[in-house]
């Protein structure tokens, strides 16, 4: 195949000052409001989790709102149950014990079933929004969900880990040590990028 | 749904206590002569799986007896067997009832042979405890009355016929009792002193669940041949049954209730009768002797025992204008303090005057004791501490009420209130707290003379007989029954209230009912058992029949922790997971299609 000249050792184009200024064109309160949306959308979707998995887990075999009762407690301890509550709700859910692994599979199954399809819908509309530019007015929102995307999908594999961990318990060290890998390789493969890309500059 | 009839039960009698008379829904106790025993509630668990029943129940009593026996009919040839306590805590935690269980102790006793006696055929005897157990047939309810009392039983003979009609069925009767050797042990009269024995399984063949409740119902006729007897009974301003006991069951009452209520022994007996349209005669007896604190110790309690059998009765007559004692007011201070100074309260509270009019009861007169501070007392309605600077807790109340109050005969314990300004040794420093503050009482009785009861003391028209009699706490006209049903079904009882209904994992019934080497007493067949919780409060008129279980319409869960069908949540786990595919799906396609195709 013939290399293009032209191609390989042309300088980028110069940009128009008027793409510059468009790209720059961020208010700090649409900063500020992209944060808060962030986290408001994190608080959001960790809500709907937490209830998907109460409302739709069959090993789920009661969920208790008052709290308050302590012979509830007393209840699902006599009867080998264990809990799980959230602090965004005041409501706690109750599980057998002997069914954790169970319990804990088809937690994984549903927040996946919520989480993967977010990710990539959001990952669609950064696509649409913020590479192909479509509606500018939309590129600060997009970062709010991409970050509320991420954090859940961080979510997901965090309790992927937990899970791995529960069931095969030898293998949590692998886990610890493949995230360090995987962070270690990105943090040096950034680093090199942003050098070679001063250096090139 | 499947109806398979399997099961058996256990049938586990929860015996209790003391003595003589009471008898119990599940079955019947009978306590000693001179004795009383009373039923506050009782509860079974009955299990139910391929045709065999196992009944396990327990009574919670109060009474002064050291022993009782108890009589259970069943419909067929039983096996008695110990229960345990686990089961019953389990089940009440699970339905969320409270319940104190004492550890169950283990005692091997001898056998209580006996033989064949008229028309009485022992099946068997063995001993399970403390509890020498007894399984009788009969063909004739006077011979089997007869055998019940001639072995300790103490069957009224009037409520024969209740016998009879088991015996006609041809059943079956438990019939067990407390081993005298085991009296001797402490753990075991401790045990029962608290109102507690340990539960007893019963297993029989049976077609239907039954729950053997009429023979209950012979406390009734119990009650009533000791009233023909030697009792007498009042009716009190709350219209509850008060009787009149021996001098000796005083002593025997006071014995069982002194281990756990032991501030002050009180025998209070006070009569009224009215002398004119507007003047009452109030005749008051009384025996008072107060412990310092609220846990006795036994050498303690032996010398106040003492002390009571050895005191006079104090006697007081007084005239009063007060009206508002429509009955006689007579009680015993027991174990019910709240509903006893309730009396006392009113009492203190009465404007008695004496025949010439004087009032004797005026202003605010009262005390405050806290240990480790100088007392306080009320001067013109305010609070304030003993000048002296050193009078402390220890003191005795009377003669510190008479301090400050000289009139006063009698010290109420009253309210407990807040109340500022203790001090210490010295009157220095400054405290506040609840305290419990004591009436000083203060009365001109118009004859007060230290002697022991007699007729001519005592109203005219009341019917004592010439022993002192005093009054015991009243014994409850209505008793709570809960059932806990394990069979494959949810089960009904006509005016029964269901608490609670759910499944229960196989794994979690053995789990409740272990033995003491942990192996598990009840072995279900089934996966899963279906808990009914039933419950009624009931007269003993009312237990005129044995009560036969049947199966609810539905088995719709009340109360209990599987709310829904975890069908309900699989289905909407397949929903969710496949709206969530095909979402997937799309959005995955778009992306490649944007990132790859259109590029």
């Amino acid at each position: 195949m013939t290399e293009d000249i032209l191609q390989s050792t042309a300088k980028p184009r110069p940009e128009t000052p008027g793409n510059t200024s468009k790209k720059k064109k961020v208010s700090i309160m649409g900063v500020l409001f992209t944060i808060i949306l962030a986290i408001v959308l994190i608080l959001l979707g960790e809500r709907i989790v937490f209830d998907l998995n109460r409302v739709s887990n069959p090993i789920v075999e009661k969920s208790v709102t008052s709290q308050s009762d302590y012979s509830i407690f007393r209840s699902a301890s006599s009867l080998g149950l264990s809990s799980e509550s959230s602090g965004l709700s005041d409501t706690s859910i109750y599980y057998p014990t002997t069914k954790k692994g169970e319990y804990l599979i088809y937690k994984l199954s549903i927040h996946s079933a919520f989480i993967i399809p977010i990710f990539l819908l959001t990952f669609l509309f950064h696509y649409l929004f913020v590479v192909k530019k479509k509606y500018p007015q939309l590129y600060v929102v997009m970062y709010a969900y991409l970050t509320f995307a991420f954090w859940m999908l961080l979510h997901l594999l965090g309790e992927l880990a937990i899970f791995i961990s529960n069931q095969f318990p030898n293998s949590a060290i692998y886990i610890i040590l493949g995230v360090l890998v995987v962070i270690f390789t990105g943090l040096a493969v950034f680093v090199q990028k942003r050098i070679h890309h001063g250096a090139e500059v | 749904m499947k109806k398979q009839f399997k099961k058996i039960l256990f049938l586990i009698l929860g015996l209790m206590f003391i003595l003589p008379q009471a008898l119990l829904a599940d079955g019947m106790i009978v306590p000693p002569p001179d004795y009383w025993i009373q039923e506050t509630d009782q509860k079974a668990v009955i299990f139910y799986d391929k045709g065999i029943e196992t009944l396990v129940l327990s009574i919670t009593f109060k009474g002064d007896a050291n022993d009782f026996g108890w009589v259970v009919p069943v419909p067929s040839k039983p096996t008695v067997q110990k229960g345990s306590d686990q089961l019953f805590t389990s089940l009440q935690e699970l339905t969320t009832y409270t319940q104190t269980s004492p550890n169950p102790l283990g005692l091997g006793l001898g056998a209580a042979g006996d033989i064949e006696k008229e028309a009485v055929t022992v099946i068997e005897t063995k001993q399970i405890e403390y509890y020498d157990v007894t399984t009788l047939s009969s063909t004739d309810k006077d011979s089997l009355t007869k055998w019940l009392n001639d072995n300790g039983y103490n069957f009224p003979s009037s409520a024969s016929y209740i016998l009879d009609s088991y015996i006609q069925n041809n059943w079956y009767f438990v019939a067990m009792k407390i081993n005298p050797k085991s009296l001797g042990w402490s753990d075991v009269s401790q045990q029962l002193r608290t109102g507690h024995a340990i539960p007893v399984a019963i297993s029989f063949e049976t077609e239907n669940i039954v729950y053997p409740l009429k023979i209950s119902s012979v406390d009734y006729y119990f009650e009533e041949e000791k009233n023909n007897d030697e009792f007498n009974y009042y009716i009190n301003k709350y219209d509850t049954v008060q009787k009149y006991l021996s001098k000796n069951i005083i002593s025997n009452s006071l014995n069982n209730w002194a281990q756990d209520y032991s501030t002050l022994f009180d025998f209070f007996l006070t009569f009224q009768a009215t002398l004119t349209s507007d003047l009452l005669h109030r005749n008051e007896y009384s025996k008072s002797v107060a412990s310092a604190t609220p846990y006795i110790s036994q050498e303690k309690y032996n010398q106040v025992l003492d002390e009571i059998n050895k005191s006079p009765f104090v006697a007081k007559n007084i005239i009063t204008s007060n009206n508002d004692f429509s009955e006689y007011v007579h009680y015993l201070m027991t174990t019910n303090w709240p509903e006893i100074d309730k009396d006392r309260e009113q009492i203190s509270q009465l404007n008695i005057q004496s025949k010439n009019g004087q009032s004797i009861t005026t202003a605010k007169q009262e005390i405050a004791l806290w240990q480790g501070k100088v007392n306080q007392h009320v001067e013109n309605g305010l609070w304030v501490t003993d000048p002296d600077g050193v009078s402390g807790a220890e003191i005795n109340k009377l003669a510190y009420c008479r301090k400050w109050y000289p009139d006063t005969t009698e010290v109420i314990m009253d309210d407990i209130e807040y109340i500022e300004g203790f001090r210490g040794r010295g009157n220095t420093g400054n405290n506040a707290a609840e305290i419990q503050t004591y009436k000083c009482y203060s009365g001109t009785a118009i004859n007060n003379t230290n002697t022991d009861l007699t007729n001519s003391q005592l109203p005219t028209n009341v019917n004592l007989s010439p022993e002192q009699k005093i009054i015991v706490s009243p014994k409850p006209s209505n008793v709570t029954v809960a059932l806990y049903v394990l069979a494959d079904h949810k089960k009904t009882l006509s005016n029964f209230t269901t608490d609670w209904a759910g499944w229960v994992e196989k794994e979690i019934i053995e789990e409740w009912a272990q033995n003491d080497q942990g192996s598990p007493w009840i072995e279900p067949s089934s996966d899963k058992y279906f808990l009914t919780k039933l419950s009624r409060t009931m007269s003993y008129s009312e237990m005129s029949e044995d009560l036969f279980l049947q199966n609810a319409e539905d088995n719709n869960p009340v109360n209990s922790w599987k709310e829904e069908e975890s069908s309900n949540k699989e289905i909407f786990f397949i929903i969710l997971m496949i709206i969530s595919g095909a979402l997937t799906l799309g959005i995955a396609i778009i992306l490649i299609w944007q990132y790859g195709f259109k590029k």
